[in-house]
């Protein structure tokens, strides 16, 4: 009976685990040196530019403190480092081929199931992917265009340039200037900071959706068409914010200390709801610009509806606490939200 | 009901040819009708198409102005070529772009099937068109448009307000200063297309004009832009995309197509509003975006042949 009363408990010590299904699997590991077939080297300056364009393979980007660039394929075929001839290099050519009996031609994107790129940390990366998904850290400068893939990019100190078309975008712990842009994929940005006043974010989504947290550039934008914007953290003090949805939504989750001058429009349905209390300057109709503000402003009532007089567009335009930053939010039919964090 | 326009009446109707008196019984009808509404905007999308078509890509002022040039030049060459002298010229890499285009006429079972495909849509769209010109009475001559009945000038009923959930917009009067409130406040924009079709005010003649049809003087760039790159995008054949990306790019075009058109129809109703005309232009922008995408990767495709 004791033995059957055993059984019975392993069983249900394990059955919520066994449903929970696997646990997703730890990062993997840097590959080891002989997991490698091919590898080439080459003496590169601190901002060498490195490019590469392949029809079909994964990349991986790492920036170290070497001054040189090291590059690996997990297959045979072709694989060369056409420098510009400088000792060290300011500029280097990645070039693959599937084929080890055809020399690969610079402007060739070549076929690799898998290439690792390692690079000094001052680097700038141009990637041009057909097929494969993309990972970088650690570089100063990266440029990816990659049709058909993921992009993960961290640690990116200085710009990030990133286009997808079939693909997600990541963005994290990174400085600089940024424009991501995916149409069927997400883009995401977390942690990601300015170097300068005039570096300036930017994310856009055709039919995936943008999730920002953390930026905190003083110029930030973000669209969609069909996709949703979502933008979590504290606004700069003098930032200015424009997102917009054609039939998506747009949510700020902020602070309950923000403090900015709202200008939020919805043109043909949807609603703006804030959870702050916006001292209104105006709302308006569609096809009308914004009236003269009232004297005394105006503030609607927490909780009430509101219609548009002209049955199309709405547009609230007001001041939570002292107005330090601009948020401008605007839809075409879907739903703006402020929230209170 | 009432019967739909012709549309032999909307083609004359957006070339000017009605006479003053047929041309605003057409536009009051338009103003209500939604069918005859998106005849018109697919009878104006035809006459822009067929006007882009033929527009020198010169005036065009778009990111791969050079690639489109380049490509439009090629594709040109290759159609004025016979098919069976097709040879790649010298200094040219044509021959492969020449056997792929040719290819498309050798039926593998996946062009098999994606031809079976095409035909099951085009036999359901006519039998579609059959079916609704069999349900819906149709005004076939001047005389019988003429005896239309003008448009109704009182809007639609409208659902009665929430008593105290619903204020005027226009906020005329002072309200006292705001305070901290776990209820959110919500602005609401509920009105549908429908409602705002059925506003005479919305959709005078002069809005559904030919000349007006057109929003406003970019769209028809964009227009002759997004034909041209549409063009590139074909002329780089299968190659260019994969499958599971072309899935992506078709499924994102009709998502920019809808877009288009939604704030294209809210547009036309009111070209002054500007937001409307912005958020077109941004799908517009979008659309061109995408396609300048997947053309550049064309070009690069092209390279690689």
């Amino acid at each position: 009976m004791k033995f059957l009363s055993a059984i019975i408990i392993l069983l249900l010590t394990c059955a919520p685990a066994a449903a929970q299904g696997p646990r997703p699997a730890p990062p993997p590991a840097p590959p080891a040196s002989e997991d490698f077939a091919l590898e080439r080297r080459a003496a590169a300056d601190p901002g060498v530019a490195v490019s590469l364009c392949l029809a079909t393979g994964d990349v991986i980007v790492r920036g170290w403190d070497r001054q040189e660039v090291r590059a690996r394929t997990s297959e045979g075929g072709a694989l060369a480092l056409q420098t510009d001839g400088g000792q060290p290099a300011r500029r280097i050519d990645v070039l693959v081929n599937e084929s080890s009996e055809e020399e690969p031609h610079p402007g060739d994107c070549g076929m690799t199931s898998a290439l690792e790129l390692s690079v000094p940390r001052g680097a700038t990366v141009n990637l041009r992917v057909q097929e494969g998904d993309v990972e970088v850290a650690d570089v100063a400068e990266l440029t990816v265009n990659n049709l058909s893939g993921d992009v993960d990019a961290r640690g990116v100190s200085r710009a990030a340039e990133v286009v997808t078309m079939s693909g997600d975008i990541s963005l994290a712990e990174s400085k600089g200037r940024a424009r991501l842009r995916a149409v069927s994929g997400s883009v995401e940005a977390i942690n990601v900071t300015p170097n300068a006043a005039g570096d300036a974010f930017e994310a856009s989504s055709t039919s995936g959706d943008v999730s920002l947290e953390g930026v905190t550039h003083t110029r930030v934008n973000g669209s969609t068409i069909s996709g949703s914007v979502l933008m979590t953290g504290a606004l700069a003090r003098g930032g200015t914010y424009d997102f917009k949805t054609i039939s998506g939504d747009v949510t700020l989750a902020l602070p309950a200390d923000s403090s900015f001058r709202l200008n939020a429009k919805v043109v043909l349905s949807g609603e703006i709801v804030t959870d702050f209390p916006v001292r209104a300057t105006s709302i308006s109709a569609a096809g009308e610009d914004p009236p003269a503000p009232p004297t005394p402003p105006a503030t609607p009532k927490p909780g009430r509806r509101v219609h548009a007089e002209e049955p199309q567009s709405t547009r609230l335009v007001g001041t939570v606490g002292t107005g330090d930053a601009a948020v401008n939010l605007s839809s075409f039919s879907g739903t703006l939200h402020l929230k209170r964090q | 009901m009432k019967k739909c326009l012709d549309e032999a009446i909307i083609q004359a109707y957006l070339d000017g040819e009605l006479s003053q008196e047929s041309a605003h019984a057409a536009a009051a009808h338009l103003a209500q009708c939604g069918a005859c509404a998106a005849a018109l905007d697919a009878a104006a999308t035809d006459n822009a198409f067929f006007a882009a078509s033929f527009a020198p890509d010169a005036n065009l002022n778009v990111p791969t102005e050079i690639l489109r040039a380049r490509i439009n030049a090629e594709v040109a060459r290759l159609e004025s070529a016979p098919a069976a002298d097709a040879r790649p010229a010298p200094g040219l890499n044509f021959g492969a772009l020449a056997a792929r285009l040719s290819g498309l006429f050798s039926f593998t079972p996946q062009r098999a099937a994606a031809f079976a495909s095409v035909l099951a849509v085009v036999a359901f769209a006519v039998f579609f068109l059959v079916v609704r010109r069999q349900t819906t009475p149709t005004i076939n001559t001047p005389s019988e448009l003429a005896q239309l009945e003008a448009p109704s000038s009182s809007p639609q009923p409208v659902a009665p307000a929430d008593g105290d959930d619903e204020v005027e917009a226009r906020v005329s009067e002072s309200r006292p200063p705001a305070v901290a409130s776990n209820r959110p406040t919500v602005l609401k924009a509920s009105a549908t297309r429908r409602r705002v079709a059925r506003r005479p005010a919305k959709a005078s003649p002069e809005a559904l004009t030919p000349e007006v049809a057109r929003v406003v003087p970019g769209e028809k760039n964009y227009e002759e832009a997004i034909v041209s790159l549409e063009r590139a995008v074909k002329a780089g054949g299968d190659a260019v995309l994969n499958q599971s990306a072309r899935i992506e790019y078709e499924r994102n075009i009709a998502v920019l197509d809808r877009a288009i058109e939604e704030t294209r129809r809210v547009a036309l109703r009111n070209p002054k509003d500007k937001d409307a005309v912005s958020f077109l232009m941004s799908a517009y922008q979008s659309k061109v975006e995408l396609l300048t995408t997947v053309a550049d990767q064309a070009q690069v495709a092209a390279i690689g042949r």
